[in-house]
């Protein structure tokens, strides 16, 4: 009786264990797409509660543990304002040298994108890092492979999956996420991809070019959607590959992506348009 | 019929916790409320009462999560099946641990899943279906002890939550001896 019994489950698993395969395999033909849009769609508006429920208390519970450092902080932000204050003078200055390399290097200057903005509504939950839920989708004009940003032109990484109403996007810590990138300072150019969700790293760099700690690494605008100019972060580290062909970078984002809240997707570059 | 659909919206509700509410609140790893609802009920009665539970919450998480339809319907299988095997030869056997039993059944599972993931995702990346859709996971040994850690901590939090939602669907027939 008892063996009949596990004769029926080992039976049953094996089944289950042969669909379950046969299902991996006709997921890219797309086959499932309607059903986990239907699913995605359906239950939009909680997703979008819970995560804006949960990103309040999280900054709440942030807010708590930081009132402890209050005091320390005001002071060193007193200090920090008075620095910023004489910097005030020597940005101005910056200012007009940045419009005119961005004139030399043709970057699109940042209100020539038509964005669209997007609140996160999911994250990765068995890697973090490695995805966001954003919720827009297809009826916004959303298409697979837009740049996704934060508000001051900071790329964070490309749609890859369009739903109706709600969209994954890849960020740049993603392993799947490739981008081609740029040293301002040095020109020298390479591949952007992530690190299992852990980091970014500019692989695929010529050893004749020069890559230095602090450098500014901005999207090259070559292949795909991607524009010119968007910042990805600063060099942290450069070292030269095992097999000497090639230099790499580690590079530190500008944003933390567990924290992100909104980001805009650029649909469409105006100037392209004209 | 209400029981059959508040189990669905109880599962729902659980994978959508765990992608849209938990990611703010960790920063090393999320907990699996979802692999631990599928220990906990594989451990109360046994895989022929469970089965399709457990594939409505290995679907659910495929959809939300992204993951190629059809993985976690395999990996919370295959881990409900043998937990339940094991659950019947240790759970009857040591009444008076039963808690103690889940809970390492609780960390074998997580083990257990962590590691499949893993090797399943290299294997889909290594295909390289539509540019490598999905993440390749690491096997980062600390991400892992983390889970284990979270969901460990999570199980004995919510174990009495998932008692009272299992004597408010009525789905416990008993099969097995229930947890002290």
């Amino acid at each position: 009786m008892s063996d009949n019994k596990f004769l029926s489950r080992l039976k049953k698993i094996i089944f289950i264990a042969i669909i379950s395969l046969g299902l991996v395999l006709l997921n890219p033909k797309g086959l499932f797409n309607p059903v986990s849009g239907f699913f995605i769609t359906l239950s939009y508006p909680i997703e979008k509660t819970f995560s804006f429920v949960s990103f309040k208390i999280s900054n709440w519970f942030e807010f708590l543990t930081s009132i402890s450092q209050l005091k320390k902080k005001n002071a060193e932000l007193i200090k920090e304002n008075n620095q910023l204050a004489s910097k005030v003078a020597e940005l101005s200055q910056e200012k007009k040298e940045n419009e005119h390399l961005r004139e030399q290097l043709h970057l699109l200057p940042r209100d020539k994108y038509d964005l669209e903005a997007g609140f996160v509504i999911g994250q990765d939950p068995q890697q973090l890092g490695s995805w966001v839920m954003i919720d827009k989708g297809s009826l916004q004009g959303i298409r697979e492979g837009m740049p996704v940003i934060v508000s001051d032109g900071i790329l964070v990484g490309k749609v890859s999956e369009v739903h109706l109403s709600v969209s994954k996007v890849n960020l740049l810590t993603n392993s799947s996420t490739a981008v081609n990138a740029v040293d301002l300072e040095t020109t020298a150019r390479g591949i952007v991809s992530g690190e299992y969700g852990l980091g970014i790293i500019m692989d695929k760099v010529a050893q004749t070019d020069a890559l230095s700690p602090g450098d500014t690494i901005v999207t090259s605008g070559l292949g795909g959607q991607m524009p010119k100019g968007l910042l990805i972060g600063k060099i942290q580290e450069a070292k030269t590959t095992s097999d000497k062909l090639f230099q790499t970078a580690i590079v530190v984002p500008r944003v933390r992506y567990s924290k992100l809240e909104a980001v805009f997707v650029i649909k469409n570059i105006k100037a392209e348009e004209n | 019929m209400f029981q059959k659909i508040g189990i669905a919206i109880v599962i729902l509700f659980l994978i959508l916790f765990q992608v849209s509410f938990f990611p703010y609140f960790f920063v090393q790893a999320v907990p699996d409320l979802p692999l631990i609802f599928v220990i906990f009920l594989s451990s109360r009665e046994n895989f022929n009462v469970t089965w399709k539970r457990v594939l409505l919450v290995g679907f659910f998480m495929d959809v939300f999560s992204f993951w190629p339809i059809g993985t976690h319907l395999l990996t919370y299988s295959l881990i409900a099946f043998s937990i339940g095997a094991l659950a019947k030869r240790f759970l009857v056997e040591h009444k008076g641990w039963g808690f103690l039993i889940t809970l390492s059944l609780v960390v074998a599972g997580t083990i257990a899943n962590n590691l499949f993931l893993g090797l399943w995702s290299q294997l889909l990346s290594f295909l390289d279906r539509e540019e490598g859709q999905i993440l390749a996971l690491p096997f980062n040994s600390m991400a892992v002890f983390y889970r284990v850690f979270f969901n460990t901590v999570t199980f004995i939090i919510s174990y009495s939550l998932m008692v009272k939602i299992e004597k408010i669907f009525g789905y416990h027939k008993g099969s097995r001896l229930a947890i002290k």
